[in-house]
């Protein structure tokens, strides 16, 4: 039976703190160190030290997330926000870096299985004519979360007596809506079904830690697991320096570089929904593949000009493609896999080969963009350079990537989604 | 199914990648010591002295590079200690001036307590002793002495060769992925022909 329109609209609106907050959350952290530094009376290495810990939550969320295959999507997502909210309410109490870095590292961990099981819940509930446009506006609202930071920031709330811990005082708003709309939440009616077949003895009732990797399903896996790291590892290491390259290597004020940031990240959110209905309307993976050289091309661009006009309208168009690349990928990332191992097979893409370039992108542009002892020596190049690495991705998609446009995720069956090699439909 | 050593086999060699990607890396950077570097972080570090909560780390940071006194005449008369002396800054190119000294041309913006204060521009002197550089002294810019947003050359640049080889390595990157996936279909038609 399908779902009313009504219970959709209500299940986005639930699903949107998930993401909305994965972005705040990365936002602060980034945006804030130097408070929290000051804070805690502690040294540059030490904080880069502490990052280690804290990024590897969200690998560590893989963990949680695949629970999603056993026990449920709406009780995993339900205690995600919570243990989120709560962890992220204790980092504001921190009383030194330490007991700031474990209770940043547990959020990550509930934060990065939230937002691999809101996916699948849009992926699994949406009807296909409108799970694109679901995706889309649900991951515009990652961009809106740094926005949000990004105008915190603006009003002075850091200048406040809090100081930066009113900032993870807000992360508790997702629980208060939680609190109010928990009990309008279904589980999902794939997952109701799997779970029915399961009881009947039809599936396998518990998934083994590696099933995804199982021959079925290693193609996609891979497949999907590749574009991600070679996507993530420039994307992340230019979005983790952009605000330094722009101070250092091309005279930005820190007043430009909040403004860029604020107006062209908030323009640029604009490619989260125009992917979602791109993709709706063109396919998967000619939408995949118009982002993926959008976003270099753009970021090229961004990385090597010295006008501030064309940096301007660079920086919109990088991330309105690199950003808003968003909705395919998670497409890709779940639609490719049948129900019994969606929930899994999302972890490893993005709790694995994601995170991966989400630890390696920034820190390769750190160690060869340094100014002093890099082997590129600096920022703006590096980046650049490592935009090639995209273009792997590119080939990949066009070479290998199924099509799903216009195909229920039942229609899929493990052999048709897994063995093409060209275009399903 | 995997077998766990079959995955344990995978996650070595993927170790073994990464170990000799370091290794590469550790190899390309060896024997790069840009005085722009050296400069910048001495910069960074003395704005970071009167910053409340770091004081003590910002003064080793500077001292290590030059004495942290000599940016005297670029501090401002009052500050916020929330923030950096300096609300941004950014270096040019070196110049060289011989005998192991070379010049590079500065400009920053002073933090005040009411917000981004004026403009200072200079030329930092720095001296190499061994493979580190040290600055030794402040001095007013000569003609010709930019930085990048001024017009200037840029610190440093990417020669023509890297371009063309992460092109190279691109195209190398794709045909493993494809590789790689090729042989994952081929495993998963074994296996469906096998059920």
């Amino acid at each position: 039976m399908a779902r009313s329109d009504r219970y959709l609209r209500l299940l986005l609106l639930l699903l949107i703190s998930a993401t909305f907050f994965e972005g705040y959350d990365s936002s602060i952290l980034a945006l804030l160190l130097p408070n929290i530094q000051s804070t805690f009376h502690v040294s540059e290495a030490l904080l880069g030290v502490t990052r280690i810990p804290i990024e590897l939550g969200l690998f560590v969320a893989f963990f949680v997330a695949r629970q999603s295959d056993r026990v449920g999507r709406r009780p995993l997502l339900l205690w995600s926000v919570v243990g989120y909210t709560i962890f992220g309410g204790l980092t504001a109490l921190s009383w030194d870096i330490w007991s700031f870095t474990f209770f940043q590292f547990a959020s990550r961990v509930f934060l990065g299985a939230e937002f691999s099981v809101a996916i699948t819940m849009v992926v699994e509930e949406f009807p296909v004519a409108r799970r694109a446009r679901a995706l889309g506006t649900l991951l515009t609202f990652e961009g809106l979360g740094t926005i949000m930071v990004a105008i915190l920031l603006g009003l002075g709330l850091q200048n406040g007596g809090l100081d930066w811990r009113a900032f993870f005082l807000v992360g508790i708003v997702p629980l208060i809506v939680l609190t109010f709309l928990r009990r309008r939440m279904h589980e999902t009616e794939r997952f109701e079904e799997e779970r029915k077949k399961r009881e009947h003895g039809e599936a396998i009732p518990r998934m083994p830690f590696l099933a995804a990797w199982a021959p079925r399903y290693r193609r996609n896996l891979v497949l999907v697991g590749m574009v991600y790291l070679m996507r993530s590892i420039p994307f992340f290491g230019a979005t983790a320096w952009w605000a330094y390259y722009a101070e250092r290597e091309r005279g930005f004020t820190e007043t430009e570089v909040a403004v860029y940031i604020l107006v062209a990240y908030g323009i640029g959110c604009l490619g989260y929904y125009v992917c979602g209905r791109l993709m709706e309307r063109i396919g998967r993976r000619p939408t995949a593949m118009i982002y993926f050289v959008g976003a270099v091309i753009f970021s090229v661009i961004l990385f090597q000009t010295t006008d501030r006009v064309v940096s301007f309208f660079a920086l919109m168009l990088a991330v309105g493609f690199g950003l808003g690349v968003q909705p395919v990928l998670s497409a890709f990332g779940t639609e490719l896999f049948p129900t019994e191992i969606r929930g899994q097979a999302a972890a490893w893409v993005r709790n694995w080969f994601e995170i991966a370039g989400y630890v390696f992108g920034p820190a390769l542009v750190g160690i060869l963009g340094d100014h002093a002892t890099g082997a590129i020596g600096n920022v703006g190049d590096t980046v650049s350079l490592l935009m090639i690495m995209q273009l792997p991705g590119i080939f990949l998609i066009w070479r290998h990537m199924p099509e799903t446009k216009g195909r229920e995720l039942d229609e899929l069956t493990p052999e048709e989604a897994l063995l093409s090699e060209a275009a399903l439909t | 199914m995997v077998r766990r050593s079959t995955f344990a086999a995978v996650i070595a060699a993927v170790l073994v990648v990464l170990v000799g990607l370091g290794l590469a890396i550790h190899f390309a950077n060896a024997g790069h010591h840009r005085p722009e570097g050296a400069a910048e972080r001495w910069l960074a570090a003395v704005g970071d002295i009167g910053r409340r909560g770091v004081t003590a780390d910002a003064r080793s940071r500077a001292e290590r590079i030059g004495a942290p006194a000599i940016a005297a005449p670029l501090l401002p008369p009052s500050h916020n200690p929330r923030h950096s002396e300096f609300a941004d800054l950014e270096v040019g190119k070196a110049i060289d001036a011989g005998a192991s000294t070379v010049r590079v041309p500065f400009r920053l913006h002073q933090e005040l307590a009411s917000g981004v204060g004026p403009l200072k521009t200079g030329t930092l002197v720095l001296h190499r002793d061994g493979d580190t550089w040290h600055v030794t002294a402040l001095d007013a810019r000569r003609p010709g002495e930019k930085v990048r947003s001024e017009g200037g050359p840029p610190a440093s640049r990417a020669p023509l060769a890297l371009w063309l080889g992460a092109l190279a390595v691109g195209a190398i990157l794709a045909l493993i992925a494809h590789a790689i996936t090729r042989y994952a279909e081929r495993s998963a038609h074994r296996a469906v022909r096998a059920t």
